[in-house]
């Protein structure tokens, strides 16, 4: 057993051993939480850095990519116009040259556009706007009638049909390239068409006769009335346009006589965009890609 | 009574000779007290100096509204508590001192002078923990109910209790021990 002073000097050497064992403990205590803090300002803070140069790394490879790849997509974008506007006129496209073709590559959609929907005036073009559904203004309606029956026996007598007895089916009756019919029996031939021409001649003044073109062709078509009977209209062209001349089918007598401006002769021949600002009949607006809007 | 509040005060207020004053007072007492808990001098004076450390690292700990021998034995209690209980589940925590008789008879004869209190104090040793406790602060302490009852964490009835329970006990240790000498 200790006595005083071994048990007074043992406890103050247990207080300072103790002591000092705080402090390590203090500093150690110290070192950890500063450890920990930094590991949690890490795992706060750094996600959050990581983020921000993540986002802003994104955003610089977005910028670059789209920089990058507009082009592309206007280029591709052009190639769809293009795509379209073949596709749509490609009758027109069949008979482009290369050299065109290669030109239209580097034209935006609206040169693209305006350029195929254009017409040439060298190339041949439809035969009638009608295909089209398109009626140019300022031509009357009784005109249009009249240029429609005149296109439909050109359209007859370029078909060249025939019955067996050698009589040709009448015209304005069926289309070309259809079956004749067979319940509308023809009656007429070309000898009825000269005498209703003849006939057509004969009701004209002279200084009508005068300005008739002699070289010009002369289209005769056969309308049915509502009573079952028919007349004869004669075309007769001139330089200024042409005379409509209706006479019997049977009597050859006269039946009522009318005049067509070339305003109306530049309808029959189809659409020419130097003479005219109407709208173009062809819009390629279903295959045409659409334009590209980048984000 | 001072029971060295006014030491424990000087010795806070820098007086390091005022510690020497509360050991002188209260190490032989806490020893004896603590070795009613562990059965071993040597122990019990190792966790009497741990008291006093405790007394000397925590110096505010102690608020000076109670008494500081109820607050020294109150550690002492604590500590022995701690030190039976660790050594029960752990053995090797246990101090490695090997118990002197020499030590033993130092120590009672230093506090019981009287053949009737060692007679009391080798009845009291067989008697169950809590019966020894109360009976050592009331007898040999001279505490009170409220400061044994403090020492003890337990209010004043319970002690009451516990120390009628403890001298019925202690009654028929003792009449054992006339019987058979």
């Amino acid at each position: 057993m200790k006595n005083r002073e071994e048990y007074e000097a043992s406890i103050f050497a247990k207080r300072d051993a103790l002591l000092e064992k705080r402090k390590r403990i203090t500093a150690a205590a110290t070192s950890a939480l500063c450890i920990t803090l930094c590991f949690v300002a890490a795992a706060v803070f750094l996600p959050k850095s990581l983020n921000k140069i993540n986002s802003d790394l994104t955003s610089t490879a977005a910028t670059t990519v789209s920089s990058t790849t507009l082009p592309a997509a206007e280029e591709l974008v052009g190639m769809g116009g293009e795509s379209g506007v073949f596709d749509a006129a490609g009758a027109i496209e069949n008979e482009s040259n290369e050299a065109e073709a290669e030109d239209v590559e580097h034209f935006t959609f609206n040169d693209t556009y305006t350029k195929y929907v254009t017409y040439p005036a060298t190339k041949k073009q439809p035969s009638s706007n009608k295909y089209f559904g398109y009626s140019p203004e300022g031509s009357s309606e009784k005109d249009t009638t009249a240029a429609a029956a005149a296109e439909t026996t050109e359209i007859a007598l370029e078909t060249e049909i025939y019955w067996e007895d050698g009589s040709r089916p009448v015209v304005g009756t069926q289309k070309p390239g259809s079956t004749p019919s067979t319940t509308a029996k023809p009656i007429y031939n070309d000898h009825a068409e000269e005498k209703a021409i003849e006939a057509a001649l004969g009701y004209l003044t002279d200084e009508q006769r005068a300005k008739v073109d002699s070289d010009a062709h002369i289209d005769v078509t056969v309308t049915r009335n509502a009573d079952g009977s028919e007349y004869f209209t004669v075309i007769l062209h001139t330089d200024e346009g042409a005379y409509l001349v209706s006479v019997d089918s049977t009597t050859f007598e006269f039946v009522k006589f009318s005049e067509r401006k070339n305003s109306t002769q530049a309808v029959s021949q189809g659409y020419n965009p130097n003479t005219t600002t109407a709208k173009p009949p062809m819009i390629p607006t279903t295959t045409a890609a659409p334009e590209y809007i980048p984000n | 009574m001072d029971n060295g509040e006014s030491s424990y005060r000087r010795f806070l207020d820098g007086d390091e000779k005022a510690f020497g004053e509360l050991l002188d007072m209260y190490s032989e007492n806490l020893i004896f007290f603590i070795n009613r808990y562990v059965g071993n001098v040597a122990v019990a004076q190792e966790i009497s100096e741990d008291v006093f450390v405790e007394l000397l690292i925590h110096k505010r700990r102690y608020n000076f509204k109670t008494s500081l021998k109820t607050y020294i034995f109150t550690i002492a209690r604590n500590k022995a508590v701690s030190y039976v209980r660790r050594c029960a589940r752990r053995p090797e925590y246990a101090y490695d001192y090997i118990e002197n008789e020499a030590d033993v008879k130092c120590l009672e004869d230093e506090f019981i002078k009287k053949e009737r209190d060692r007679e009391l104090h080798t009845a009291l040793n067989s008697l169950a923990e809590d019966y020894k406790t109360v009976l050592h602060l009331i007898y040999f302490e001279e505490m009170s109910y409220e400061q044994a009852g403090s020492v003890m964490k337990k209010n004043r009835k319970q002690i009451e209790n516990l120390a009628y329970r403890a001298r019925q006990a202690l009654k028929k240790e003792l009449e054992k021990e006339a019987k058979h000498p």
